[in-house]
């Protein structure tokens, strides 16, 4: 595996990191429009239900995004893209472990 | 560092966020078995239950005659607490609540389809009178001398609260004010006074108005008044939310306010024929009569289920405290705060409401028990004062 990255790729993956930060909102939020009717409590249920709780799990939503991304492009080489995409991903995870750990110690959230 | 190495971190700080809800979880659930709750062995064993009628058949009296009618909401209104023993008081008639006065008479609010009525019957099943009243009311509350109070809501939203005299005609009416679909029953003092709430904001009040329906004081509170009880003494307990119980005096006065913290829902409020107030509100509290803590008793599910408690205490005679649980948990507490007996209920449903007879029978909804008393005879031992449901302290 290629060790060395230019700072400019890696600048480039990290950008693409925080960019498909809300795509697995984007995700879910298409899911409950395609699944509920216009106006519905159905439907302000869901897209309330969606956006909180990405804020309370966004780390774990990168699954959905950046590995994929980091997957695809690790065969193509692009592997400078590819470290700034997980420092990314690892700063996001290493962040929501604070913001639950927070919301549990500190704010005494309910939501365990 | 080697794009290896920072996949590894990437994938084990991935797993670590994902498995942190579940660490966190378990810790908290941990944490809250740890937490003392009232978990001690029952003092006494669990009577048995007999298990109530089920179907169109009521488990719960809607009121109880002095003589020990009850008087049940089946599909007509019926008395007879065995389905056996059922029999019909007024077929076909849709009731709301009832009280009874003292010489028997039975006052039912009820109608539909927009003609709502206060009627009076003999113990004989006789109709006595029937007067058309206004949408919405209140449960009734009956004074010793035969005089129905009645709280009722006209289209126009003003809310009222109308006496009737013993021989149905209307003797006075006092706007109240507000909008309330859930109105406060009103509640009478031992001198005669009327005590009522009145929702309108910016200001809710509590106020007292005297027999010939001329008002006597208001005292603002600051939510919405979900239970209004009067003490022995004339005292004057509401209940606001969140967990908030406040007394005044009989002349208006603020005497104290008991915050319970548990940031719940209230229960309900009953108070006991030496000054003690029992206060359900997450935890069933006792307040003794300066509003000072006595003790605090806790569902064994309390921390590992949400458990609450739920709907109004009830005292009976012997100073033995009934309450239920949103767990389907049903207490017997000691005077002094110890666990008498509890019933689990193991089958689904909305929480269950208790009633305990001046003979010591305790009906649920799942069945009745026998105990060890009847209900207090002192203080506002129960959600309407009595099983008569006169919610007048002037009847003692």
């Amino acid at each position: 595996m290629k060790t060395t990255s230019s700072p400019l790729q890696v600048v480039l993956g990290a950008a693409l990191g925080i960019l498909l930060q809300p795509v697995s909102l984007m995700l879910v939020g298409a899911y409950v429009q395609a699944t509920t009717r216009a106006g519905t409590e159905a439907r302000g249920w869901g897209m309330m239900g969606a956006a909180l709780l990405y804020m309370f799990y966004f780390g774990m939503a990168q699954v959905l995004t950046i590995l994929p991304a980091a997957l695809l492009l690790l065969p193509m080489g692009r592997h400078g893209v590819v470290r700034g995409l997980l420092y990314v991903g690892t700063f996001l995870a290493v962040g929501n472990i604070g913001v639950l750990v927070f919301m549990y110690a500190v704010s005494g959230s309910t939501i365990f | 560092m080697r794009l290896r190495t920072v996949f590894v971190v990437y994938l084990l700080s991935t797993a670590a966020v994902i498995a942190a809800p579940f660490a966190i979880h378990a810790l908290e659930k941990a944490r809250r078995e740890m937490i003392a709750v009232n978990s001690e062995a029952p003092l006494e064993a669990t009577p048995t239950l007999h298990p109530g009628p089920t179907g169109p058949f009521q488990p719960i009296p809607i009121c109880t005659g002095r003589n020990g009618t009850e008087y049940y909401n089946d599909r007509d209104l019926a008395t007879g607490s065995e389905v056996s023993d059922r029999r019909t008081f007024v077929p076909d008639i849709e009731v709301h609540s009832c009280a009874v006065r003292e010489d028997g008479t039975l006052y039912v609010v009820g109608g539909k389809d927009q003609n709502y009525w206060l009627r009076a019957y003999s113990p004989a099943a006789e109709l006595k009178w029937s007067v058309t009243t206004d949408e919405i009311q209140s449960p009734l509350a009956v004074a010793r001398d035969g005089t129905a109070y009645l709280i009722s809501m006209p289209r126009n939203g003003n809310t009222l609260l109308t006496a009737y005299m013993p021989d149905g005609s209307e003797s006075w009416r006092a706007p109240i004010g507000g909008f309330e679909w859930n109105p406060v029953p009103p509640a009478i003092g031992p001198d005669g006074t009327i005590y009522i709430y009145n929702g309108m904001q910016p200001a809710p009040k509590v106020i007292a108005i005297t027999s010939q329906g001329q008002e006597r004081w208001s005292a603002v509170v600051p939510a919405m008044v979900s239970r209004l009880v009067v003490g022995a003494d004339g005292n004057v307990f509401v209940d606001v939310p969140a967990g908030h119980v406040i007394a005044f005096n009989s002349q208006g006065h603020q005497l104290w306010s008991f915050y319970s913290a548990a940031h719940s829902l209230n229960g309900g409020v009953a108070v006991a024929g030496d000054g003690t107030v029992y206060f359900t509100s997450g935890f069933l509290y006792a307040l003794d009569s300066s509003g000072k803590e006595k003790w605090t008793f806790k569902s064994e599910l309390t921390y590992t289920r949400g458990d609450y408690f739920d709907g109004d205490p009830v005292i009976a005679e012997d100073g033995t405290v009934y309450a239920a649980t949103y767990y389907h948990q049903l207490y017997a507490i000691t005077a002094t705060g110890r666990k008498k007996w509890v019933f689990s209920n193991p089958s689904p449903g909305l929480p269950d409401d208790v009633m305990l007879t001046s003979d010591g029978i305790l009906r649920s909804r799942v069945g009745w028990f026998s105990v060890s008393s009847g209900l207090a005879t002192h203080g506002w031992p129960a959600q309407n004062h009595d099983t008569r449901n006169s919610r007048s302290q002037e009847a003692q």
